[in-house]
């Protein structure tokens, strides 16, 4: 089993790999931390071979020409060597655990997530550069928050004090736009009385 | 468990750029490994189980965080009113500037490494951890929870597998993490942190009156240096060196330094600038001044005091239990 060197990828020599702490690479002359674990020589399991079904055997839904050795748990339909996923102890066919259908909903892991907490808060922050714009942010951080409040968040982070700073910010340049345009049409209605006098 | 309950423990090691970041986080039989780009983070799964190899090599990683460009830069741009300073301000700047360079460069060079993580159908880098020390925690933090679930091998295991009789893996009996608190409680720094705390504001207390420049000098400096050992400390803990008394006074420390350095710059400008308003001129050495210093070194000498009974305490405690060991 060889444990390549995290720099050249070239493999470290066994005699290098049971010295304490230090395994000098051959190739590139590195001297890499290596930490092995058992899992390195644990043996690969077998991949799955569906067998031919004979005559009069029950076959696969997917693939008649193999046997069967199992049905699925939901929807009954008898699968191959390939075609069984085991799920909990449980049989399923692969369309019943592309469909998420039950238990297989809880096993599927994200690959990634938007980060709609971070969109809401960077969105009016970014807006001050050039802050004519934040009529248009503010109130629309507001609502983007509002609408978005209950989507999932990161994996790490379970807090939602960036929408709370966000919704914030967004009302803060909202009632500063506001009162901006209130102060305005003050200053213009009094210009206006000013001068007709 | 489902996925959304998942408790996530922070790992050694954090890389965050402008657009981009990466992260480590234990989970209950998993490292997840977050890489952020933009808007969006990407998850992906070393479940315990499946680890077969960690393997970290030193190599040159010149990076820098967001933080520590906009810090960087920050102090550049002080350098445009280099024309206005005084020339050994000047020459002091360009000293400062060029050896916080070189300690980067030194330090991406000399602690830079490439840590990557081998499973039976995948290596992946892992790109928060670039530096020795950083790679050093994380294997601390993640070796005894893989050895919980995998068991450990034996140490000659590698001799076993040339002569192909395969290693024999021990029992999976839960491996005893180190606890932090068996760190020392006093190093070398620690102690001159502690005499630094002592001496600056025994000195301080002494000639906080004193109108001279010279002593005004010689307590900067003694602050700059108990700032310096309180920096060390902190570095040590971080690194396991140290454990966490010792770390608590040094925040303590450096928050009370940064505390009365703006609380008396900001109450000096006020009330100078009140002065010069109401026509009566600045003032140099007000009571309230004077006041604010001494409850700062009061503060320090206490801290100092504290210090010095960690590291006293530390003193007999670390020595060996000859009937235990």
């Amino acid at each position: 089993m060889p444990v390549p060197c995290a720099r050249c990828d070239s493999p470290l020599p066994l005699w290098e790999l049971s010295s304490a702490d230090a395994a000098g690479c051959t190739a590139c002359g590195s001297r890499n931390t290596v930490r092995v674990f058992p899992a390195l020589f644990a043996a690969p399991s077998a991949p799955a071979v569906p067998e031919t079904a004979l005559d009069g055997e029950a076959a696969c839904f997917d693939h008649p020409s193999k046997r069967a050795v199992a049905a699925c748990h939901q929807c009954g339909r008898f699968v191959c060597q390939l075609c069984s996923v085991e799920i909990d102890g449980q049989v399923w066919c692969p369309a019943c655990v592309a469909g998420g259908k039950g238990r297989a909903k809880a096993v599927y892991l994200e690959p990634s997530r938007v980060l709609f907490d971070s969109i809401a808060l960077t969105v009016p922050l970014a807006s001050l550069i050039v802050w004519p714009f934040t009529i248009i942010t503010g109130p629309g951080t507001v609502v983007f928050s509002a609408m978005t409040w209950r989507r999932p968040l990161s994996l790490v982070r379970k807090h939602r004090w960036r929408f709370v700073l966000a919704i914030l910010i967004g009302l803060a340049q909202t009632l500063g736009w506001i009162w901006l345009v209130v102060y305005s049409w003050e200053q213009f209605r009094m210009g206006v009385t000013n001068g007709s006098r | 468990m489902a996925p959304a309950e998942e408790k996530y423990r922070r790992l050694a090691g954090r890389r965050r750029g402008v657009i981009s970041g990466s992260s480590l986080w234990m989970g209950s039989d998993h490292i997840l490994l977050v890489k952020t780009s933009w808007f969006r983070e990407e998850y992906k799964r070393f479940y315990l189980r499946d680890i077969q190899a960690i393997v970290v090599a030193p190599g040159a990683r010149f990076y820098i965080s967001v933080t520590m460009a906009l810090v960087a830069l920050c102090w550049l741009f002080s350098g445009f009113f280099m024309a206005v300073w005084p020339t050994s301000v000047s020459i002091g700047w360009i000293v400062f500037t060029t050896a916080m360079l070189a300690a980067w460069l030194g330090v991406s060079i000399a602690a830079g490494c490439r840590c990557r993580l081998y499973t039976a159908v995948s290596k992946d880098d892992l790109p928060s951890i670039f530096r020795t020390w950083t790679a050093r925690k994380f294997l601390r933090q993640v070796q005894p929870r893989i050895a919980q679930v995998q068991g450990t091998l034996d140490a000659g295991w590698a001799e076993a597998e040339r002569t192909s009789a395969g290693p024999s893996v021990a029992a999976m009996a839960p491996v005893e993490t180190r606890p932090h608190a068996a760190a020392p409680s006093h190093t070398l720094a620690s102690d001159l942190f502690a005499l630094a705390l002592v001496v600056c504001s025994a000195v301080g207390l002494a000639t906080v009156t004193f109108p001279d420049a010279f002593w005004n000098r010689v307590n900067t400096v003694l602050t700059l240096v108990q700032l310096a050992a309180a920096v060390v400390v902190l570095v040590q803990y971080s690194r396991g060196m140290i454990a966490k008394p010792m770390q608590r006074v040094a925040i303590a420390s450096m928050l009370l330094t940064g505390v009365t350095f703006y609380v008396q710059t900001f109450t000096f400008a006020f009330i100078n600038g009140a002065r010069l308003g109401a026509g009566i001129g600045p003032m140099t050495a007000i009571r309230p001044y004077v006041v604010a210093h001494q409850v700062t070194y009061g503060l320090n000498l206490l801290l100092g005091l504290i210090s010095a009974v960690i590291t006293l305490r530390g003193a007999y405690s670390d020595e060996p239990d000859i009937i235990k060991d």
